[in-house]
């Protein structure tokens, strides 16, 4: 077996490939943005991951979301800092609240209800894992209202983006 | 082929949004009224601590190298009464309440903190 193996991309490998390039430049972008607290941002990104899902079901989103988190830290430079940790915990936990949603039977919920929830597991899982790992500090639950009283907004402003991005691209094809 | 356009909220996106409200209100009032100490750790030069309960007024004199810091406590609230440094940042501190609030006097090396039975301080931060 000397003969190299040839890897042929398939359409599911574009798609995530696109789409994770795309939520990489948006996480990129946002990182430049000032921010009044630590821990508070749009969260833009998981707009990708959230469209991702309603198109190309849970699977794919999990491989963008994840390739995001992966690809934006190397971009950076916080691959496996304390940044990428948060970054990582929060993907996962808003991922599992995706997924949980998702496969409902009926599928009950918008894009409205997945991105608050999934914001709000985002903000959740990145604020414990630092108030754990980093900073245990009793002062810093204090925190924890603003924050995800800002997930909340972020993640309903997210899903009303991915509300209005779903409709234009239905319409169109 | 066109899809009909989504309605923004379904039934289950609004009752969703009803609980995630009622969550995040529920955290500030969680999060935004404990706070409550019941007993303050004076540290001196020596590195020993005291506990004093918060609900016994008193004035308490703690020796430093530089001579007497004066704490009091009133009404669950603690201040550094008079300190001999020279910039009286501990003075200015004012009143402590708060769980977790601490005041210091370098010069003198009397620090406070105010801390509660329930709730367990451990470290301010931690860095890889």
């Amino acid at each position: 077996m000397s003969s190299p193996t040839h890897i042929t991309a398939n359409h599911d490998d574009h798609v995530i490939a696109l789409f994770a390039a795309l939520a990489i430049t948006i996480h990129i972008a946002e990182a430049a943005l000032p921010s009044p607290l630590p821990g508070i941002k749009p969260g833009f990104a998981n707009i990708i991951t959230l469209y991702v899902m309603l198109q190309y079901g849970w699977r794919t989103a999990v491989w963008v979301s994840l390739l995001r988190v992966l690809g934006a830290s190397l971009l950076l430079g916080t691959f496996l800092s304390p940044t990428f940790i948060l970054s990582l915990s929060g993907a996962l936990a808003s991922l599992m609240v995706l997924g949980l949603m998702f496969h409902l039977p009926r599928q009950p919920f918008g894009p409205v209800g997945y991105a608050c929830l999934a914001a709000l597991a985002h903000m959740a899982a990145q604020f414990f894992s630092a108030y754990f790992l980093f900073m245990p500090h009793p002062a810093l639950l204090a925190l924890l209202p603003i924050l995800m009283t800002s997930a909340l907004i972020s993640g309903g402003l997210g899903g009303i983006l991915t509300s209005m991005t779903l409709n234009r691209l239905n319409n169109r094809s | 082929m066109n899809k009909p356009p989504h309605s923004l909220l379904t039934l289950a996106d609004t009752i969703l949004l009803v609980f995630a409200v009622g969550l995040v209100v529920s955290l500030y009032l969680t999060f935004w009224q404990n706070g409550e100490a019941n007993f303050a750790e004076v540290r001196n030069h020596s590195q020993q601590t005291k506990r004093f309960n918060l609900s016994q007024n008193q004035h308490i004199d703690i020796e430093g190298p530089l001579g007497h810091s004066q704490l009091q406590i009133n009404n669950n609230k603690i201040r550094f009464v008079s300190s001999p440094c020279h910039n009286k940042l501990c003075v200015r501190s004012g009143w402590l309440e708060h769980n977790g609030e601490a005041a210091a006097c370098l010069p003198n090396r009397v620090s406070v903190r105010l801390a509660s039975n329930k709730q367990r301080i451990t470290f301010d931060a931690i860095n890889f």
